[in-house]
């Protein structure tokens, strides 16, 4: 019995379409990242999780039972909101302990449960702190101390990673997993961030403009993408046309055999193109370090490739690639350009 | 660069210039005027007469305010949280009664609840209640509907995940966080209440609220100045005390939470749906009905010669005393805003300006002026004082809470040129001085007790009301409260109109 099962779900605002008839299951004790740009549909979808949004149609099943009609506070869903929204007039104790308090608990009891989440957290020293005195990172430390102490199983996260720095992003996300699989909860965890779904999720769930592309372990969706957008959007990707002539065509001067019939777009990432002294002719046109590699923009008779590699200067004149590696996609019904579009 | 620096001093001698002009007017035309009643003092007497007077204008300022906030506070989270039919009807409503002049609003809910309307309470005390209730509810609604606009709505989601119904969501995390916005509102209502003196004089009866007795000093023959400065100084060291007191507990307090009846909170959270309604019903039963119910009243004569003369002596009035407020208020307005040298002292004095009743201040702006000027002149001045305090306080406001950078582009005006004061600040808070001159110009259209200690021959519009509801003739006093309030309405309409346009 999956934890989370969305039927069919659609929300409009006016005329437009934030989600578009998604169907959605996810499975107890699973960490799932929604991933996909801005306005595709995910916070939406995280909302309307939580009972936050009403969904305009379509059905919310938790453990099976229909929860579509029903009011947040009675869920039993626990929410990490994007500005994390801690109460500022209350001490980081008494917001851990507030959903314990509101729930019914004696204040002791729920001090004592607020305290261990914040140990949990690593902010038990700063339990009498008010929010506005914590850096970013404890604020958001706080924010999920206080929605894992109601006891939820289930917990929902609005781009958590938002605001913090890029370093203090890794060091919280492994945290984040960890306290995840310790407690053994289910994690529905939004994020426009790809490195942050891959380091995270168990399964990813890709969208775009109110619809579900593709779901996955983070691998399959990463070497089997289901469309250019996913490909482009989870890692990077070269894109060429080809033609297939009785399952035959040319490819960056390797020929390629397949059963596929007439036009198509080929699809290498970077990573699996090498810089060599044989393969097609390129010129390099542009060079730049990243640190851990090198990135390469090389012009293959006139289409611009981007290549990686692990040492820079390289005087190559030439482009190979692993005929393996080559995903081919039938052209979409919006042209290339507009399915490579966030919006 | 030194071409640059020059006019970078000039501009700044300049700017300090414009401040220093405003700084002296306020101290020489407003605050000096205001308060030289106070250097009349002679021996301080205050007598059984007087007691009773203070006990009951306090008494009646507290219940309007606790009415106020228990009604107003429901209403105003309708008016910022939900959308419901009608909504846009009741949000314009609310602010009628701060249109029409207090001497019309008295002079309407005397009809309303008299004998000649539904005859439940005659004039006294608990008719001055519901006078004083109706022009002051909509400061409380609007205050706390601005603050709980201001919070991010996150905050209630939050607490509705974590297991809140909605009335503990309401009472663990609105109403704390609203407290300065309903604090600041009750404030406003308070002080209104305590200085109100015109609109008081129709439906006080025998009651004696401060103003009302400090007005019968005035007219006592021969006058009893000795005892109405007396009263006025005792009043207002008393209503600046209670003010400081409560502004002083404006701050976001922590709070902590004990154990939480469950189901009691959800059974409130149900009846918290029908509180929203019953306030609604009060704005319209106890507020509006009775502010409006003297247009069944009037005989539609409002060409009489009388009606139109005091027309435009009141519109002249304010509109002479809302421009140099303008000219020399908005400079003070920005030096308070930009926190200059000494602002804190006078945002202090501008406050206090407030508190003063009208009548004490009509009083020793008159003892001011006395035969310094011919009677329009003071009359002028006069108004001056009166509504200069209310721009200033509305538009420094609203600055102090804006974007920190505009209080550096106030501060740096001293180094750069008056074309990127016009061209940058000034399309920003031009919404908001706009709203400051309304505000200012329908105090002194509505003014009334100030007028009425300082004229003795000049006949505004609210003393025209005055003059004819006391000699019985309700309907053209009815008659002359309409042709104000249509115009006034019109007025508003046209701002918001020329406002959307922008």
């Amino acid at each position: 019995m999956p934890a989370i099962q969305i039927r069919n779900a659609s929300k409009y605002y006016g005329s437009v379409k934030a989600l578009h008839n998604v169907d959605l299951d996810i499975n107890d004790g699973e960490y799932v990242v929604l991933l996909g740009p801005s306005g595709c549909g995910k916070t939406t979808l995280l909302k309307i999780i939580a009972g936050i949004v009403e969904p305009s149609s379509g059905t919310v099943s938790l453990a099976g039972t229909d929860i579509t009609g029903l009011a947040p506070e009675d869920r039993g869903i626990g929410f990490v909101f994007q500005n994390y929204a801690l109460f500022t007039h209350m001490s980081a104790l008494e917001n851990a302990a507030y959903g314990r308090l509101a729930r019914g608990e004696t204040r002791e009891k729920a001090l004592r449960i607020g305290r261990e989440m914040l140990q949990m957290v690593h902010l038990g020293e700063r339990a009498e702190a008010l929010p506005k005195e914590l850096s970013g990172g404890m604020q958001q430390r706080l924010a999920i101390a206080r929605a894992l102490a109601t006891g939820s199983k289930l917990v929902l996260l609005d781009e958590p990673m938002n605001a913090l720095d890029a370093h203090i992003r890794v060091e919280l996300r492994d945290e984040l997993r960890r306290m995840a699989k310790q407690l053994g909860l289910t994690v529905i965890h939004v994020t426009h961030d790809q490195e942050e779904a891959m380091a995270l999720a168990d399964k990813i769930v890709i969208m775009r403009k109110g619809k579900i592309l593709q779901v996955g372990p983070p691998k399959e969706v990463y070497d089997r993408p289901s469309g250019p957008f996913v490909a482009s959007f989870l890692g990077e990707a070269n894109f060429m046309r080809v033609t297939f002539d009785e399952g035959k065509t040319t490819l960056l001067g390797h020929a390629m055999k397949t059963n596929l019939k007439g036009p198509y777009i080929a699809c290498i990432r970077p990573e699996y193109l090498r810089l060599d002294n044989k393969g097609a002719k390129v010129r390099i046109t542009g060079e730049r370090a990243y640190g851990p590699f090198f990135k390469y923009e090389v012009d293959f008779n006139g289409i611009p490739l981007n290549v990686r590699a692990t040492h820079d200067k390289i005087d190559a004149t030439h482009l190979d690639f692993d005929p393996d590696q080559v995903i081919f996609f039938s052209e979409p019904e919006e042209g290339l350009e507009k399915a490579l579009a966030a919006n | 660069m030194d071409q640059w620096l020059g006019k970078a001093s000039r501009n700044k001698r300049w700017s300090q210039a414009i401040d220093w002009v405003a700084l002296l007017f306020f101290a020489l035309f407003v605050v000096g005027p205001l308060f030289f009643i106070f250097t009349k003092l002679g021996r301080l007497e205050f007598s059984a007469g007087m007691q009773d007077a203070m006990l009951t204008s306090f008494s009646i300022a507290i219940l309007v305010t606790a009415v106020d906030l228990l009604f107003g506070i429901p209403l105003a989270w309708l008016l910022a949280r939900k959308k419901f039919p009608l909504k846009g009807l009741i949000d314009v409503l609310i602010d009628l009664p701060l249109v029409v002049p207090t001497s019309a609003l008295g002079l309407s809910i005397a009809l309303f609840w008299g004998s000649m309307g539904v005859g439940l309470i005659q004039p006294g005390f608990w008719l001055i209640v519901m006078l004083h209730i109706a022009f002051t509810f909509s400061y409380v609604v609007r205050t706390t509907q601005a603050a709980i606009m201001e919070i991010d709505g996150d905050k209630a989601r939050a607490a509705s995940t974590l297991g809140a119904s909605p009335f503990l969501a309401f009472r663990t995390i609105w109403l704390p966080l609203v407290r300065a916005g309903a604090i600041s509102g009750a404030l406003l209502a308070f002080t209104r209440s305590l200085g109100e003196t015109g609109a008081t004089t129709l439906v006080a009866g025998m009651a004696k609220t401060v103003p009302i007795l400090t007005v019968y000093y005035k007219n006592a023959v021969p006058p009893n100045l000795d005892s109405a400065i007396s009263l006025s100084a005792v009043f207002i060291a008393a209503s600046a005390i209670l003010f400081m007191l409560v502004r002083s507990q404006l701050g976001v307090r922590q709070i902590r939470l004990s154990q939480v009846n469950v189901s009691l909170e959800r059974r409130l959270s149900r009846f918290g749906r029908i509180a929203d309604w019953l306030s609604v019903a009060f704005l319209f039963l106890l507020v509006l009905l009775p502010s409006f119910y003297f247009f069944k009243f009037t005989d539609f004569n409002f060409l009489s010669t009388s009606t139109l003369d005091a027309i435009g002596v009141s519109f002249a009035l304010a509109g002479v005393a809302t421009l140099l407020s303008l000219l020399f208020g908005l400079p003070l307005a920005l030096y308070i805003a930009a926190r200059k040298r000494g602002s804190e002292t006078i945002k202090l004095l501008n406050d206090m300006s407030m508190i003063m009743p009208t009548v004490t201040i009509g009083l020793s702006l008159s003892l001011f002026w006395a035969g310094k000027a011919p009677e329009a002149v003071v009359l002028v001045l006069a108004h001056t004082a009166m509504i200069f305090p209310y721009f200033v306080g509305a538009v420094s406001e609203v600055l102090g809470e804006m974007d920190e950078s505009l209080t550096q582009v106030a501060r740096s005006l001293g180094a750069s040129p008056f074309h990127a004061f016009r061209t940058v600040v000034l399309p920003l808070i031009q919404p908001t001085i706009i709203a400051g001159l309304v505000v200012a110009f329908m105090r002194s259209v509505s003014e009334t007790g100030g007028t009425l200690a300082v004229s003795t021959t000049i006949q505004t519009i609210p003393l025209l009301i005055v003059n004819l509801s006391k000699a019985g003739q309700n309907a053209q006093a009815a008659s002359a409260a309409v042709l104000l309030v249509a115009i006034s309405i019109l007025l508003i309409l046209a701002l918001k109109w020329s406002q959307k346009k922008k």
